[in-house]
């Protein structure tokens, strides 16, 4: 291979992967619900997630491709959300981008959708039908930090699996810790500094892309701070630290 | 005591936050523990420990009501296999009543006995499974007087005789529950007894030893702290049992606690034979020390806690 031929190639490899890059589309199923009259046994409304769900459907939606399902309220039953996650984001593509956003009631274990309780494990089994290698969850949900542990995975294959992928858990409190609504941000706590953050404030070098831990460090500063050292925001997984959350 | 403590300052001062914890839970499908019912002779008070993990923390739901209860209730029996009997069911184990009526023969030979805890009570270490109940209670009782407990086939009962129970008044009940799982002092009202050498039942001879180090008390239980729900009025307990979180809410805001969540199995979720309904168990929100002030309000949260991680197994 001579020098032309080379730069040829290397042109072609390029073009692909830029093109492969330009074709990733964000799939994004976002939830909030702040009607639980319909939850078994009862349970207090909140204020802010339908916003905070429709702020970040929103937010993907103006910056990238995004295919996107809105569920709220009464809409967000438990049968309803794992359907969405197998079919919206069952659509991705190995390089695609999925993301599934929560806001609502949490307790140690799960969140509430406005049905009824829905574990952990039947998000992650929901979301693990997907093909797709790049995977980010957003909860604003109680307790949220307890989706990190995760020590029921025992196979050797979905560990293999998950090492192949970027995995990305952003979870609005440690698991014994409560999340809050707050009015005056407009959103919940968590959702606030994460819209803030994805909206360029946590782009801390100004290359106009924020990594994870940008955001991160972004979030959990001012989450941290905000409620008095009461929440903290935990991002867990298998992924790059530079890995891009939002590109603007 | 006083349950109407100001909410946590550090709560009231997020004006418009509000916790997205769910303080309405959906209804239990575990049995409801019965009616608080005095025993007939003897009640359990808190659970002795478990060495396999789902027993621990399963011991730790005894141990919580034990803790704000007293020994009226020890916990629930969930389908996971945990053997904790409501107190009814002490009263089908075949019991000599005449357990009131032991006469204690003294005789002036005061011996320096071990005394060891179980919590901040004594604890009496004569008794073995191979007595009958009777036989064991009338030993504990010969070896630590009232206002201790005893364990006997894997339950710890107190020492109290029933018409000795009834007569302490719930409060007196209550802390002697808190004592006997380490987070009350023991209680001042127990009539003070000195060991001697005695005869019960058996004629068992007791021979003078010396003293042997406390050992640990079987469920630990350390109280993180209570937070008040201002949207709805109902209240969260924060709590380490064994060193396994538990967390009870109370529903209806009446500060007494009416549903324990506990993950017992350690899979990281809550499974509905892990939802206790400890209702008429006596745990209230004064029972947990009250509201929670505003310098601990990070409840499990460790300071050193780790918030981020690129390379988990997930």
């Amino acid at each position: 291979m001579n020098f032309k031929e080379f730069f040829r190639y290397l042109f072609i490899a390029l073009m692909l992967f830029a093109g492969s890059a330009l074709n990733a589309k964000v799939y994004l199923v976002s939830v909030g619900v702040n009607d639980y009259s319909n939850y078994p046994g009862g349970c207090n409304n909140l204020t802010l997630s339908i916003k905070d769900a429709k702020a970040v459907a929103h937010l993907y939606g103006k910056n990238t491709a995004t295919e996107y399902s809105l569920l709220t309220d009464g809409d967000a039953t438990r049968a309803r959300i794992k359907a969405a996650i197998t079919q919206v984001l069952g659509k991705a593509g190995e390089n695609d981008i999925v993301v599934f956003y929560f806001s609502g009631h949490g307790y140690p274990g799960g969140f509430c959708a406005s049905d009824g309780r829905l574990n952990y494990s039947e998000i992650r089994k929901a979301m693990s039908t997907s093909r797709c290698k790049n995977k980010m969850m957003f909860i604003d949900s109680c307790h949220s930090g307890g989706m990190r542990q995760n020590k029921s995975q025992s196979s050797s294959a979905a560990v293999n699996q998950a090492k192949k992928a970027n995995v990305m858990l952003f979870l609005s409190s440690r698991d014994s810790e409560i999340s809050r609504e707050n009015r005056q941000l407009d959103n919940g706590l968590f959702t606030a500094f994460l819209l803030k953050g994805l909206k360029g404030g946590a782009d801390v070098n100004r290359d106009r892309t924020i990594t994870a831990r940008e955001l991160y460090d972004y979030v959990h500063r001012n989450v941290t701070n905000t409620s008095s050292d009461t929440q903290h925001p935990v991002m867990w997984g298998k992924f790059n630290n530079t890995m891009p959350v939002m590109q603007w | 005591m006083d349950n109407k403590k100001a909410p946590n300052p550090a709560y009231a001062t997020m004006l418009d936050s509000t916790p997205k914890a769910q303080p309405v839970p959906p209804t239990p499908k575990v049995a409801a523990p019965k009616p608080v019912t005095p025993p007939a002779v003897a009640k359990p008070a808190g659970k002795s420990g478990g060495n396999g993990v789902a027993q621990a923390v399963g011991a730790g739901v005894g141990a919580v009501v034990g803790a704000a209860g007293g020994a009226v209730l020890t916990g629930m029996k969930s389908d996971n296999g945990l053997q904790f009997e409501p107190v009814e069911d002490i009263e089908e184990v075949e019991v000599d009543n005449s357990v009131d009526e032991v006469v204690v023969v003294e005789d002036n030979t005061t011996v320096s006995q071990p005394v060891s805890y179980h919590g901040n009570v004594p604890l009496a270490h004569g008794v073995n499974d191979n007595m009958s109940f009777a036989q064991a209670f009338s030993s504990a009782r010969a070896e630590v007087g009232p206002g201790g407990v005893f364990h006997w086939h894997g339950q710890t009962y107190n020492t109290f005789t029933a018409a000795e129970w009834d007569s302490m008044g719930h409060d007196n009940q209550v802390a002697f529950g808190q004592a006997a799982v380490g987070v009350g002092p023991a209680p001042s009202y127990a009539p003070t007894y000195t060991p001697t050498h005695n005869h019960v039942a058996q004629n068992t001879h007791v021979t003078p030893q010396p003293p042997t180090p406390e050992p640990p008390a079987d469920d630990e239980v350390e109280i993180l702290g209570v937070m008040h729900d201002e949207s709805d009025g109902s209240n969260l307990g924060f709590l380490m049992v064994n060193e396994d979180p538990v967390l009870v809410i109370d529903v209806d805001g009446d500060m007494e606690f009416d549903v324990l969540w506990a993950d017992e199995n350690h899979d990281g979720e809550i499974q509905d034979n892990e939802v206790h309904d400890i209702r008429g168990g006596g745990v209230t929100v004064a029972s947990l020390g009250g509201f929670t002030d505003g310098t601990n309000t990070n409840m499990y949260a460790q300071n050193d806690e780790i918030d981020y991680s690129n390379d988990a197994t997930i």
